[in-house]
C-alpha cells in the first residue's frame, strides 16, 4: 500500500524547502558572516576579516561577563529549578490527594509569556509601589531599593529568580509522569523490606529516572542559553554599564544597538557550539551505569 | 502510632506543596486586584481587596488610551493562529510520509528534523532579517509567520509522525482494498485518527509563537501591527517606571486570559507542552 516512494518525497519536500529557506540557509550564512566584519545591518559588501571577531570576544570583557553570568545562571538553574522541580514531584507522588491541583498550580506560569512575567515583577520590585516593599513594611523594616546599581549580586538575583521559578513547573510534569511511571510492585517490593522515603528516592526512583533526567537538564541547558525576554526586560541592555549581559541579551544588543553584525553572528555560533558542547557533557555522564537498572 | 507519623508526614508534605501553590497563585492574583486600583490605593497598601474605590480606570487607559491592546490582541492572533495552521497542514504530510513509507534518506531527514530544533533563534537572525528586507515582508504578519513555522516543523513533524506510527494499520489496509487512494488515506482515517496529537501540537505552537518576543519586536515594529508581547515591551519602555496603574492594567490584560483559557484547557496544555520532552 505505501510502496510508492515518490509520493512520500513529494509529501515531504514542503517541510524540508521551509526548513532549509527559514532554517539552514540563514545558520550557514550566519556562520559566514562571523567571519566579515559589517557596516550596517544590510551592508551588502561586507568586509572579511578571518578569525577576528572570535578572537575579540575573548578580550570583551562585556562578552566574557555575559559567559559567565550564563555559566552561572545554567549553574542555578540546574541546582534550583530542576533541583526544585525534582523534589516536588517526589513530594507529590508520595500523596493520593490534591494532585491535579498541584500539578495545574505548579505549570501555571509557563503559560504566561515571560515579558508578561518580567513586567510583573518589575512591578514587584519597584520602590514605592512594589510587592516586595510593601511586605518589608508590613513586617516593619525599611524599604529597599531593589534594582540599586551598585549591587550586582542582588540585581543579578531579581533577574535570574523569575527565570528559575517559570519554569520549575515544567521539569515538574516531567519528573512526575516519569515516578509515576515506575511500576508499583517495585517500591512495594522495597517498602516492606524496610525502605525509608529517602531510600526510596535515592536509590530506586533517581536510578529509574535516569533518561528522564537526561532530557531535562539538556532541555534545561539549551533553555538557559536561549534566555532573552526576561532578563531584557528587567535589566536592559544589560544595566548597569553590561554587567548583567546574558549571552543572548548581549548579542542583541551589539547587533542592533552597536551595529556590529559580525561580532553578533561569531557570538552565535558561539551560543550554538556551547550549547551542543553542553548538551553533549550533560549525555555522557547520564549515560554511565547504563547496565545497571533497565 | 505509625498512623499518627505517617498523617503528620502527609501534613507536612501539603503544607509544603500549598506554600509552593500559593507562590505560583499570589503574584497573578496580586495584579489582578492591582488592576482595580488606581496608583494611590495601590501606592497606601497592595495587598488590600479593591472593594473601596473599585476603578476600571486602568482598563480604560490601557484599552482606549495611546496604546490599542485589543488590536495587538488581534494581531497576536492572526499572527500565532496562521503559524499553527501552517505547521499542521505542512507537517500533516510529512509526518505521514515519514511514518508509512520507507524510502531512502529517511534516517537523515531525522537527523535534519531533530538538528533543527537546535538552533537557538539568535543564530540564523541577521541573514533572516535581510532576506525578510528582500522579500519585502518586514514589518508584515508574513515575516513573522514564515520564519515562526520553520522553527516549529522540525519538532511537530516529529511529534505527529510518531503518534501516526502507533496507529494500527488495518483500517487503512481495508480502505486500500476498497479502492481509496493514498490521500484519501491520510485525510478520511490518519487525520481524524491524530486529533490528539493535533491539540497537543496545536496548543505547543500557538503558545510558542504567542509568548514569542524577540522575532516580533524586531519585524513588527510599527505599532499597529505589533503582537501583544511587543506592544507590552513597548508601553514598559514608555511607562514602565511612572504609570503602574497602566502597566498592573496591560500585565492583566496579558496574563490573565490565558490563565484563564489555561484552566479550561488544562489538561490538553500540559500533556502539549511536555509531549515533546517526555517523549525524549
Amino acid at each position: 500500500m505505501y510502496r510508492k516512494k515518490w509520493i512520500a518525497y513529494i509529501m515531504i519536500m514542503p517541510t524540508l524547502l521551509i526548513l532549509f529557506m527559514f532554517l539552514f540557509y540563514p545558520f550557514l550564512v550566519n556562520i559566514k558572516n562571523s567571519f566579515f566584519k559589517f557596516e550596517s545591518i544590510l551592508d551588502r559588501n561586507p568586509f572579511f576579516v578571518g578569525i577576528s571577531n572570535y578572537r575579540k570576544m575573548f578580550t570583551d570583557h562585556i562578552f566574557i561577563r555575559s559567559f559567565s553570568n550564563t555559566l552561572i545562571l545554567v549553574f542555578l538553574v540546574l541546582l534550583f529549578q530542576v533541583g526544585i522541580a525534582y523534589a516536588l514531584a517526589l513530594l507529590v507522588n508520595s500523596i493520593v490527594k490534591m494532585r491535579s491541583f498541584y500539578k495545574v498550580t505548579f505549570f501555571m506560569p509557563i503559560v504566561v509569556s515571560a515579558t508578561a512575567l518580567g513586567l510583573m515583577f518589575n512591578l514587584f520590585y519597584d520602590y514605592n509601589y512594589g510587592m516586595f516593599n510593601q511586605i518589608l513594611i508590613l513586617l516593619g523594616q525599611e524599604k529597599v531599593f531593589w534594582k540599586d546599581p551598585q549591587n550586582i549580586v542582588r540585581l543579578f538575583t531579581l533577574i535570574v529568580t523569575p527565570v528559575i521559578w517559570q519554569y520549575i513547573g515544567f521539569y515538574f510534569v516531567i519528573f512526575l509522569t516519569g515516578l509515576t511511571g515506575i511500576s508499583k510492585e517495585i517500591i512495594e517490593a522495597a517498602e516492606i523490606d524496610g525502605c525509608s522515603g529517602f531510600q526510596k528516592a535515592r536509590h530506586i526512583q533517581m536510578p529509574m529516572l535516569k533518561n528522564v533526567t537526561r532530557t531535562v537538564i539538556i532541555l534545561a541547558i539549551t533553555g538557559t542559553l536561549k534566555v532573552f525576554d526576561l532578563p531584557y526586560i528587567i535589566s536592559p541592555n544589560g544595566y548597569p554599564s553590561g554587567k548583567t549581559h546574558f549571552l543572548g541579551t548581549y548579542m542583541y544588543d551589539k547587533a542592533f544597538n552597536t551595529v556590529d553584525v559580525g561580532y553578533a553572528a561569531a557570538f552565535a555560533v558561539f551560543i550554538v557550539i556551547a550549547g551542543v558542547l553542553m548538551s553533549l557533557i550533560a549525555n555522557t555522564i547520564f549515560k554511565q551505569n547504563k547496565d545497571l537498572y533497565l | 502510632m505509625t498512623n499518627i507519623k505517617h498523617n503528620i508526614i502527609k501534613s507536612i508534605i501539603h503544607i509544603i506543596l500549598i506554600i509552593w501553590a500559593v507562590g505560583c497563585l499570589y503574584p497573578f492574583i496580586w495584579v489582578l486586584i492591582n488592576s482595580f486600583k488606581n496608583k494611590e490605593q495601590i501606592l497606601i497598601n497592595s495587598f488590600s481587596l479593591p472593594f473601596r474605590n473599585f476603578t476600571l480606570a486602568n482598563y480604560h487607559s490601557a484599552i482606549f488610551g495611546r496604546y490599542n491592546i485589543l488590536k495587538s490582541y488581534l494581531n497576536s492572533f492572526i499572527v500565532s493562529g496562521s503559524v499553527v495552521i501552517l505547521v499542521l497542514i505542512i507537517t500533516t504530510f510529512s509526518a505521514f510520509a515519514l511514518a508509512r513509507y520507507e524510502f531512502k534518506g529517511k534516517k537523515a531527514i531525522y537527523s535534519i528534523l531533530i538538528a533543527c530544533m537546535m538552533f537557538p533563534i539568535f543564530s540564523t537572525i541577521f541573514p533572516l532579517y535581510k532576506m525578510l528586507v528582500d522579500f519585502h515582508i518586514n514589518g508584515k504578519y508574513l515575516g513573522v509567520i514564515l520564519p515562526q513555522t520553520a522553527g516549529n516543523l522540525g519538532f511537530a513533524t516529529i511529534l505527529i509522525s510518531g503518534f501516526i506510527q502507533n496507529i494500527p494499520q488495518e483500517v487503512e489496509e481495508s480502505a486500500y482494498l476498497d479502492g481509496a487512494n493514498q490521500f484519501q488515506i491520510l485525510r478520511y482515517i490518519i487525520v481524524p485518527m491524530s486529533k490528539p496529537v493535533y491539540s497537543s501540537t496545536a496548543i505547543f505552537v500557538f503558545l510558542w509563537s504567542y509568548n514569542d518576543l524577540f522575532l516580533q519586536m524586531l519585524i513588527l515594529t510599527d505599532r499597529e501591527k505589533m503582537p501583544i508581547t511587543a506592544l507590552l515591551r513597548e508601553i514598559s519602555s514608555k511607562e514602565g517606571g511612572t504609570n503602574q496603574g497602566l502597566m498592573v492594567a496591560a500585565v492583566a490584560l496579558i496574563a490573565i486570559p490565558i490563565i484563564v483559557v489555561y484552566f479550561f484547557l488544562q489538561k490538553n496544555i500540559i500533556k502539549g507542552l511536555t509531549a515533546g520532552a517526555i517523549k525524549g
